[in-house]
């Protein structure tokens, strides 16, 4: 009824993602504008937005299950650590442990494991999700520590050369098809499905899910393998880019996922968000990392920046949902 | 004083309040006159709260004169309105629960001596507010550990001890026992005694004929007319509210009572219910009678399987439901529209489409995929059969009115076409027009054969409605007569536990004077039944 009466910065942060949308075309622009003249580089080239998608793939592709999990009003911080575990292991399953390209589907399999661990933990015995991942995430990091005991890892096998330089029609890289497919599949399974659509119920009111039925901790512990999975693909991802695993290679990776999946609507208090505003929400973050190495800004400088961007739109989302007039 | 005679506290003429796109009061004239009561009816939308949000200066008026003591104010905030002593207390209570009752009354006002709190001056002033208030608990009682009848007693001691001469009361009984509304009655009454006006605003006509001097109808932003509740009739009153007259609340035409449909027995969880047993059949309307917190929400919360029971079966259409299995129950034909409909029944943020066809979902896809054309296509269906009133379906349920989201709810369930149906003080807090259509909705469904189960705890209803009644006390099935010829007398003894005692009976009150913040059954389960019962709280908050 008072639709006038909010202030222009709520209309604002209303359009879920919409807003973050605007802000990255601003960003494009002006950029595209200084850097020339600060470094000399041009940023609004094919090949620049190629090597933004490329850095981004795999932070993209955790983002896809992220954003299920925090619909549902829960969260996952072992996302770094499970990457780390898995890029490591599918190093060593395709090198040292003489597993070749089956690496690819046993690393898939770790990555069910992992998921299905806190999907267990978090909803069988109704532990609060923050702490619990919290919990996982030092066990899966130390467990890639002990695997390894602090050296780099080669892997190289043929398929990972084709994910890792291949090109689709000699223009798009094979890792950024490969997000393209995560980010279909996802949406798809967020908006059009059964399962998706409960999702959605049980994170704007769980006491009413229960009192329609959804098997609402079943339903949990999915996104939270689904989760897994993401981070196993992403895994091979990266580690068909890098051809190296280190155990820092996921380090505090989780904060970027988030970021992107607050960015672009997403409520951090459940039932409200969408896979294609998270689209938008790492795009962002890939543009404007790539953004401010044009201008010349030192990465303690970005993740400084990153971190303000991440409070002021969780602020915004709160405010919004405080306001929201339910 | 300034006005010792029969001048009004409070005019206002002609006011206006326009949000943009929406002209909420078109020209309200209304008066409050020193040491009355005067109610403010109006259903749902009709620009009650508008009203009081004026009148206490939460919002400003756009045209019109609002008079205080015969001077014009324009007040810019409720602080200005409780400076010249016209407060309200709200239907949502603002208790801080880890303070105590002292710390509650005087909040944001605390006696002050120098910078410091006057820490005696406030205990002492606390003792005499509550003895206003007849409440005899120790003022550094935590106020989470009074009952909600007492907490609403805080509230009101708020205003007097800002010296409130005007009182609005908006919707006070909602979460109240029987025992704990007649007490607030009686308070209200002394406060009336003391020159103190009170302007009550409530959905229960009854209580407002029995306790109101005048009664003022307000109307889609206009107010329709301003009586003496002496020479007003509730039938005239709700002529009046909805703009035509309503013939019959109630509609119960007779059906055709078939087979047992659902049918109960031994359920016990202990301590909360005990051996209870009953039917229904197909066609027919039972209704559950009981004091708030006698149990009856919570026998229908275990058949359902949202809590656990752990003796006794249910059997609906010839097939025992499995214990703690809402799908199973809901797969074999069992529907469920809950008591609180904002925490057990809707997802508020989410839209109307998505809360209306959440249950039917798996039925509207293939292979989980789900088909939208016909998920819209079943919910304008069910928007327009049943007349939920809103703009689109792609609309958040929020945003609708109380009876709009409770059909909502009905067409949830009814999209499965549900063998048996349970609904759970389906017309709580919603308006009349809104009671009529859903007691129409019922009296359709039980035609077509289902089976329904009304729980409520107005007798009215129940005998509006059913065909049957089952009274529980205490968690016991206390009564089980057929509606026709009965008196409703022998309904409440039933309910109060005489019936089926022996003579000697049990006493209707809650036994023994307990303590004034261990209240019996009656309250404390109240507070329990909002929040969930203990075991259905730790169900999934995952």
């Amino acid at each position: 009824m008072t639709k006038d009466k909010q202030s222009p910065l709520r209309w604002f942060f209303s359009l879920s993602g919409s807003g973050v949308f605007v802000a990255l075309l601003v960003f494009i622009a002006l950029v595209s504008i200084a850097a020339p003249r600060v470094t000399g580089g041009q940023f609004f080239t094919w090949s620049n937005i190629i090597q933004v998608f490329r850095q981004q793939t795999y932070i993209g592709i955790i983002a896809c299950g992220m954003t299920l999990v925090i619909i549902t009003g829960n969260i996952d911080l072992s996302v770094g650590s499970q990457l780390t575990l898995m890029t490591v292991l599918c190093a060593q399953f395709s090198n040292a442990w003489g597993f070749g390209n089956w690496a690819l589907p046993l690393t898939l399999l770790v990555g069910v494991t992992c998921g299905l661990t806190n999907g267990l933990l978090v909803s069988g015995l109704k532990l609060n999700s923050f702490i619990t991942t919290l919990g996982t995430s030092s066990i899966f990091g130390a467990l890639a520590l002990i695997l390894v005991s602090g050296h780099t890892l080669r892997a190289k096998t043929a398929l990972f050369d084709v994910i890792g330089t291949g090109m689709v029609l000699g223009l798009i890289p094979v890792p950024v098809v490969i997000l393209l497919a995560v980010v279909a599949v996802f949406a798809f399974l967020a908006g059009r499905t059964v399962f998706g659509q409960r999702l959605y119920a049980i994170g704007a009111n769980p006491v009413a899910a229960r009192f329609t039925g959804i098997k609402s901790r079943r339903e949990v512990a999915i996104t939270y393998v689904l989760n897994g999975i993401c981070c196993a693909i992403a895994a091979i991802v990266l580690l068909a880019r890098s051809e190296s695993a280190n155990p820092q290679i996921g380090g505090s990776k989780e904060m970027d996922v988030i970021l992107a999946v607050v960015l672009g609507g997403t409520s951090i208090l459940g039932g409200k968000g969408s896979v294609w505003g998270t689209v938008i929400g790492f795009l962002f973050i890939g543009f404007m990392s790539s953004g401010f190495s044009f201008l010349a800004f030192s990465q303690y400088t970005q993740w400084v920046i990153m971190g303000v961007i991440l409070l002021v739109a969780l602020a915004a989302d709160l405010y919004s949902e405080k306001r929201g007039g339910v | 004083m300034p006005n010792g005679e029969l001048g009004d506290l409070l005019e206002l003429r002609g006011i206006e309040k326009e949000f943009p796109g929406v002209k909420a009061l078109k020209g309200v004239s209304f008066t409050v006159r020193p040491g009355e009561i005067h109610a403010l009816c109006g259903e749902n939308g009709a620009g009650k709260s508008t009203l009081i949000k004026v009148i206490t200066g939460a919002h400003a008026h756009n045209a019109g004169e609002y008079l205080v003591d015969g001077k014009e104010v324009h007040f810019s905030s409720t602080d200005e309105a409780i400076g010249l002593g016209i407060s309200c207390v709200y239907q949502e209570l603002s208790i801080a629960p880890q303070l105590d009752v002292a710390q509650n009354l005087y909040i944001g006002n605390l006696p002050r001596k120098g910078r410091l709190i006057d820490h005696k001056k406030l205990y002492a002033e606390t003792s005499r507010i509550l003895a206003q208030l007849d409440l005899d608990v120790p003022p550094k009682t935590p106020a989470g550990e009074l009952s909600v009848g007492q907490q609403q007693m805080i509230e009101i001691g708020r205003a007097l001890t800002r010296n409130a001469r005007c009182i609005i009361m908006d919707e006070p009984t909602s979460s109240l026992s029987e025992k704990e509304a007649d007490t607030l009655f009686g308070i209200i009454r002394k406060l009336k005694a003391r020159g103190i006006a009170i302007v009550y605003i409530s959905h229960k006509l009854d209580e407002v004929m029995m306790l109101s001097d005048r009664i003022t109808v307000i109307r889609d932003g206009e107010n329709i007319v301003t009586q003496d509740t002496s020479k007003t009739t509730q039938d005239g009153l709700i002529a009046h509210m909805i703009g035509r007259s309503l013939e019959n609340m109630y509609r119960k035409d007779p059906t055709e009572i078939g087979d047992v449909m659902l049918s109960v027995s031994g359920l016990t969880r202990p301590g909360v219910f005990t051996d209870v047993g009953f039917n229904v059949r197909r066609g027919e309307v039972v209704g559950f009678f009981g004091l708030v917190g006698a149990g009856r929400s919570e026998i229908m919360r275990a058949l359902f399987g949202v809590d656990r029971y752990t003796e006794g079966e249910v059997v609906l259409d010839g097939k025992r439901l499995r214990a703690g299995d809402p799908p199973g129950a809901i797969r074999s034909g069992l529907g469920f529209c809950t008591e609180d409909r904002k925490k057990e029944g809707l997802m508020l943020r989410l839209t109307i489409l998505l809360n209306a066809t959440l249950v039917k979902l798996p039925l509207m896809s293939k292979y989980g995929v789900i088909d939208r054309a016909k998920q819209r296509e079943e919910a304008h269906r069910y928007v327009e059969s049943i007349s939920i009133k809103c703009p689109s379906v792609h609309q958040k349920a929020g945003n609708l009115s109380g009876g709009n989201q409770q059909k909502v709810v009905l067409a949830k369930w009814l999209m499965l076409a549900p063998k048996v149906l349970i609904v759970d003080e389906p017309t709580r807090g919603i308006d009349v027009g809104s009671k009529a259509e859903i007691y129409g909705i019922l009296n359709e469904l039980a035609k077509d054969g289902m089976g329904i189960i009304v729980v409520s705890s107005e007798i009215e209803e129940i005998m509006g409605v059913c065909d049957r009644v089952i009274t529980v006390f205490e968690g016991r099935v206390t009564g089980d007569f057929p509606v026709e010829g009965l008196s409703s007398d022998r309904v409440l003894a039933a309910a109060l536990g005489k019936a089926m005692a022996q003579p000697t009976g049990l006493p209707a009150a809650p036994p023994d004077g307990a303590g004034a913040h261990t209240e019996d059954t009656a309250p404390a389960t109240t507070v329990e039944a909002a929040a969930g019962t203990p075991d259905g709280q730790g169900g999934d908050e995952a």
